[in-house]
């Protein structure tokens, strides 16, 4: 009798600690419906699929990886064979359209290759960039192949990016200030021509220059290429971090006329009302008019409020000579 | 006596009619405005509308309308929703365009301003602006349909 008591409290114990020690365990919000995920076509297979259930406010990717060991992520996942799937992301496959996933055989990312003929692969969901620390949509779905031959294991593209001239790397941010465009320059190892956007609406790119539209944040840019005979199709994103802009003022003429009066720019170059000062005997100043008094220099103080978010306050000092 | 005296100020004040040819700015809900310099104005006028302080990340519509019930977004517009964006009656002003609109929109300037005209008829299709309110407006583009943050009004009085 006393055995049992024993045995239940030590069974009682294990419970309450397996209960205490699990892994936190998140249940997934997203609702994922598509085409039959085994028996798929090696030599090139399409899923069709949607979302019947997202979550608010957030994005999903989905990428083809090996079966990751319980409670982590998959270590080895394909770089071609990703959807970003995204309601606020401009960029983004919208959740309530149609999902189309079509995996390979072989696959190859950062984390190294794997031959889904031999290792159990699928499709991973997990929450996008803008929540690298958020598991809780994190979920694997198993895919299988039928027996058959696959097809042409192709590498990834090699994609050259640089903004004004400086290398980018894929997933490493840079950095870009708020209305100060930056030239983007794109090559491809397969030849093929990029096709590059701004994969997030805080930052536009037309014209091979991105710009910043907020002065704070993260924008990135989105390089795809769309694959060939020889090279995978292959897509990068390159973050940027977002800062505050430097507005500047427009001209100003170096010189005036004694007993003259020289007009200076009303706003600088964000469209904010500039203030002018000066402390010097030579000339006087009414409010974006300089007059000249006395032969020699006036030294002007031009103010221009800063905003949050967007831009710096701008103060600079310019010389104006009285002849 | 005193405060007789001034309630009677406050009063003509507050009723004093604001000239209908004056300048007209409105604001909207986080500090975005437009301006015209005139609100009364003979039609075939283009009037000079000046933008400021919008959200440059969304995208405008900038036209002459009819003013819409409340809450909903103003139609019909002179020159219809400008999704070409060409013609003076409507505007479509966007820095980050799809890319199917890449060189159709006019992108903001710095500091999310704008400065367009705008040609005031008499008629909005089959609407008559001596009988019915129109005004130049601002909405979010169709791209954001149902956001109403956007939208500004200024009524304009058509004089022939």
């Amino acid at each position: 009798m006393r055995r049992v008591r024993v045995r239940t409290a030590i069974m009682a114990a294990a419970v309450v600690l397996s209960g205490l020690s699990a892994p936190q365990a998140f249940a997934e919000t997203f609702k994922f419906t598509s085409s039959p995920l085994t028996n798929l076509n090696p030599a090139g297979a399409t899923i069709n699929g949607g979302f019947t259930a997202f979550p608010a406010g957030k994005g999903l990717y989905i990428q083809q990886c090996i079966e990751p060991v319980a409670g982590a992520r998959p270590t080895i996942c394909s770089d071609a064979v990703e959807v970003w799937v995204s309601d606020v992301s401009q960029g983004a496959t919208k959740s309530t359209g149609g999902i189309v996933v079509k995996p390979l055989a072989q696959i190859s990312g950062r984390g190294g290759s794997a031959d889904c003929t031999k290792v159990t692969c699928g499709l991973f969901f997990r929450v996008d960039r803008f929540g690298p620390n958020d598991l809780s949509e994190d979920k694997f779905m198993p895919i299988s192949c039928a027996p058959g031959v696959a097809g042409p294991v192709l590498p990834t593209d090699v994609l050259t990016v640089t903004a004004d001239g400086a290398p980018l790397t894929k997933n490493v941010p840079s950095n870009l200030i708020y209305r100060k465009g930056v030239a983007i320059t794109v090559s491809a190892q397969s030849g093929l021509t990029p096709e590059v956007s701004s994969a997030t609406p805080d930052c536009s790119y037309a014209n091979g220059v991105i710009t910043a539209l907020k002065g704070s944040g993260l924008c990135a840019l989105s390089v795809k290429t769309a694959g060939n005979a020889s090279f995978a199709a292959t897509s990068a994103n390159y973050p940027f971090y977002v800062g505050l802009g430097e507005q500047s003022i427009p001209q100003i003429a170096a010189k005036v006329k004694k007993g003259k009066t020289l007009t200076l720019p009303t706003e600088s170059s964000f469209g904010v009302k500039i203030t002018f000062t000066t402390a010097s005997k030579n000339c006087s100043i009414k409010g974006n008019k300089v007059k000249g008094l006395k032969k020699g220099n006036c030294v002007v103080v031009a103010r221009a409020a800063g905003k949050a978010d967007f831009w710096k306050p701008l103060v600079r000092n310019f010389t104006i000579k009285i002849s | 006596m005193r405060r007789a005296i001034a309630i009677f100020a406050i009063s003509a004040i507050a009723l004093s009619p604001v000239p209908a040819h004056a300048a007209s700015t409105v604001k909207g809900s986080y500090g975005q405005s437009i301006s015209v310099a005139k609100v009364k104005v003979a039609a075939g006028t283009s009037l000079v509308v000046t933008g400021r302080g919008f959200d440059e990340t969304i995208g405008l519509y900038l036209a002459y309308c009819v003013i819409p019930g409340k809450g909903k977004a103003p139609t019909p517009c002179g020159g219809g929703v400008n999704k070409a964006g060409m013609g003076e009656a409507s505007y479509w002003i966007s820095s980050n365009p799809p890319p199917y609109a890449v060189g159709l929109t006019d992108e903001f300037l710095p500091g999310g301003r704008f400065k367009h005209s705008v040609k005031i008829s008499t008629k909005i299709g089959k609407f008559d602006c001596r009988k019915v309110r129109c005004a130049i407006t601002v909405r979010s583009d169709h791209l954001r349909t149902g956001d109403r943050s956007n939208d500004l009004f200024i009524p304009i009085t058509v004089t022939r």
